[in-house]
């Protein structure tokens, strides 16, 4: 009881951290994005389903996180299994490298695509060298959502194989082995004991991809000017024009914050309660 | 009293310190009561001003000038007109900045709103009645014309006219700012407008022309703040923005014949931009000594070195700057706007912008 007692002792700095930076902030959204002239109203969320922009930026908004989400595990479980399988130097060159990107403040990922991909940029200019293309043609792309999905991809990857390797590592490979030996084919292995043991983990990963590019700002501020509806910048562009709308601003942001934490909370009741602890 | 050993120390830093800054004072006085308005600033300690971006309209220059003649340190930040407005009425209650700049509808937007102290900088009584507020709660510092900047080694045949804009070798070319947020934004809404034939009244030409050149797909992206490095790096082809942005481009960062600037033949407008003492500043005579700076005429002419045209009547233009401007029958087709009436008006336009060219409702 005692030791119980000690625990919770030692978490109160973070509790408070939470209170204050979190929750207090939060409140303070929720209020202000219910509080119209004078009283309680549910009019700024219901903007959200009659005006155009919203609709079609919450739209624009998740169909780039899924994309990105789909894209990212696509790409990103293979090559976690390879650097599964490299060992001693390799494995912590391949490991260190991975996690460049994620040192990266999002403004200079966007101006580094800007540098390879842009009208005269790198890629751009071979492009138009070898095969004639029309820079401003080829470059166009990445000053919309498209261009955004390969630019959150950058640090989406890296964020995948590093969820992957771990669960590489923590895969009951004797499992794997007891099927092969007891003559099931590679094809049954893979589907009856391979992934219903690694889904979970696939599955937090692309969630969390997800959640990340959902809410992702400064790739996408330094890439695309307000053409381009998203959430975070419509977001931006509410609290920052001349007739702002800071109450439409933050029942925006109370949408953008419930469908990130969302689809991590579902994750985490389907799969994580149910998962056996291990270890 | 007894002195500690510690406090020995912060004393002897401190008269260090003073020393230094007595270093940088200056011999003679640009206008009278400056040495004493100084003597009361540096005891304030730094000056916050907002939306002076250094890249924007030579503000590094300025930066550069006051801190070599003063000592004092400048924090600036980079937000846009309308952004700064907006910034400035959340922070009332406990004002961070000391000066804000804008273009000037929004100095007036501001001052309506309360946030704005009033005060006459030198030169005041020499700017016309139409650019200063008549107590000081905003007044015109330099001024813009809207112009075409283009980049010569993306674009092969120099666009002349807004007309001309609108054709298919222009396709995914043009760039510009968003009058919802920016001064230069509602500035080339109010250029488009006057030159298809609108007025203040009647606004509707204007954004019917940016709809048009949206739809013709000629729009490569509209900015939320000045593109000046994507421009320099030759990512714009073709930008609607302020003439010191194109000389800049040209004469300062060094791209010379690869850029080429028009004024567009059916017309164009002069935009003044203005800048304020913050209600409530919390170092108010270093921002005194900041705004009297930039209105003298050195400081004036520290504008016009980056190609910036002065507010006040009759500064001369420095010697390196003064032929390279467009010529002054080209300046002719650039109008002036009552730009009072441009604040009232911003809100409508701002909306009207928004669903006609973006779709948004």
């Amino acid at each position: 009881m005692e030791r119980r007692g000690l625990t919770y002792l030692l978490l109160l700095p973070l509790g408070a951290l939470i209170l204050l930076f979190l929750v207090w902030p939060l409140a303070l959204v929720l209020w202000e994005s219910l509080w119209v002239d004078g009283r309680l109203s549910l009019g700024n969320y219901s903007l959200l389903i009659f005006r155009n922009l919203y609709r079609e930026s919450l739209a624009t908004s998740l169909i780039l996180s899924l994309s990105t989400a789909f894209l990212g595990t696509l790409l990103g479980v293979p090559v976690s299994y390879a650097i599964h399988k490299t060992r001693g130097g390799v494995r912590s060159f391949s490991l260190a490298l991975t996690a460049v990107p994620l040192t990266f403040s999002g403004l200079i990922v966007g101006f580094s695509f800007i540098i390879l991909l842009g009208t005269s940029g790198f890629f751009t200019l071979l492009m138009q060298r070898f095969f004639g293309i029309n820079p401003l043609e080829f470059s166009e792309f990445l000053f919309t959502w498209r261009g955004l999905v390969v630019a959150y991809l950058y640090f989406l990857i890296p964020r995948m194989i590093l969820t992957m390797v771990a669960a590489w590592s923590n895969a009951d490979w004797s499992q794997v082995e007891a099927a092969s030996s007891l003559g099931a084919r590679p094809a049954t292995v893979f589907f009856k004991v391979l992934l219903p043991m690694l889904a979970p983990s696939v599955l937090a990963g692309s969630s969390l991809l997800f959640a990340v590019s959902m809410g992702a700002f400064g790739t996408a501020f330094a890439l695309t000017g307000t053409g381009v509806k998203i959430l975070p910048l419509v977001i931006y562009t509410h609290v920052s024009e001349v007739a702002a709308d800071i109450n439409a601003a933050d029942a925006l942001a109370i949408i953008l914050t419930t469908v990130t934490t969302g689809v991590i909370l579902v994750y985490e009741q389907i799969f994580v309660a149910r998962q056996p602890v291990r270890g | 009293m007894r002195l500690s050993a510690w406090k020995v120390l912060v004393l002897a830093v401190g008269l260090v310190f003073a020393l230094t800054a007595v270093a940088v004072a200056f011999d003679e006085e640009l206008y009278p009561g400056e040495r004493e308005l100084w003597e009361k600033a540096r005891e304030e300690g730094g000056l916050n001003s907002y939306d002076t971006g250094p890249t924007w309209a030579n503000w590094q220059g300025q930066f550069d000038a006051f801190t070599e003649r003063y000592g004092i340190q400048i924090n600036y930040n980079d937000l846009g007109s309308g952004a700064t407005v907006v910034r400035l009425e959340k922070e009332s209650n406990n004002p961070q900045a000391d000066t804000a700049y804008y273009f000037m509808p929004f100095g007036a937007l501001a001052a309506e709103k309360g946030l704005t102290a009033p005060f006459k900088p030198v030169n005041f009584e020499r700017l016309p009645e139409m650019i200063r507020h008549p107590e000081g709660k905003w007044f015109s510092i330099h001024k813009g014309t809207v112009v075409f900047v283009i980049n010569k080694r993306l674009v092969s045949e120099t666009p002349t006219s807004w007309e001309e804009l609108l054709d298919k070798r222009f396709r995914k070319s043009v760039v510009y700012l968003d009058p919802r947020t920016t001064g230069i934004g509602y500035a080339l809404t109010i250029a488009t407008t006057y030159a298809h034939g609108g007025d203040l009244d009647d606004m509707s030409p204007g954004i019917d022309y940016l709809a048009e050149l949206q739809q013709a797909g000629n729009v490569r992206l509209i900015e939320k703040t000045t593109p000046f490095d994507k421009f320099v790096k030759g990512e714009i082809p073709v930008w609607i923005t302020y003439d010191w942005n194109g000389y800049r481009a040209k004469y300062i960062a060094g791209l010379g014949d690869a850029v080429d600037l028009v004024i567009p033949e059916e017309g164009t407008i002069t935009a003044p931009y203005a800048i304020s003492m913050v209600e409530g500043a919390p170092h108010p005579n270093t921002a005194k000594l900041w705004l009297n700076f930039i209105m003298t005429d050195k400081g004036q002419g520290i504008f016009a070195k980056g190609f910036v045209r002065p507010s006040v009547p009759g500064v001369e233009l420095p010697e390196e700057v003064a032929g390279k401007f467009l010529p002054a029958s080209d300046y002719d087709r650039a109008q002036d706007v009552d730009w009072i009436k441009a604040q009232s008006v911003q809100e409508e336009a701002a909306r009207m912008w928004g669903s006609k060219v973006l779709g948004e409702d």
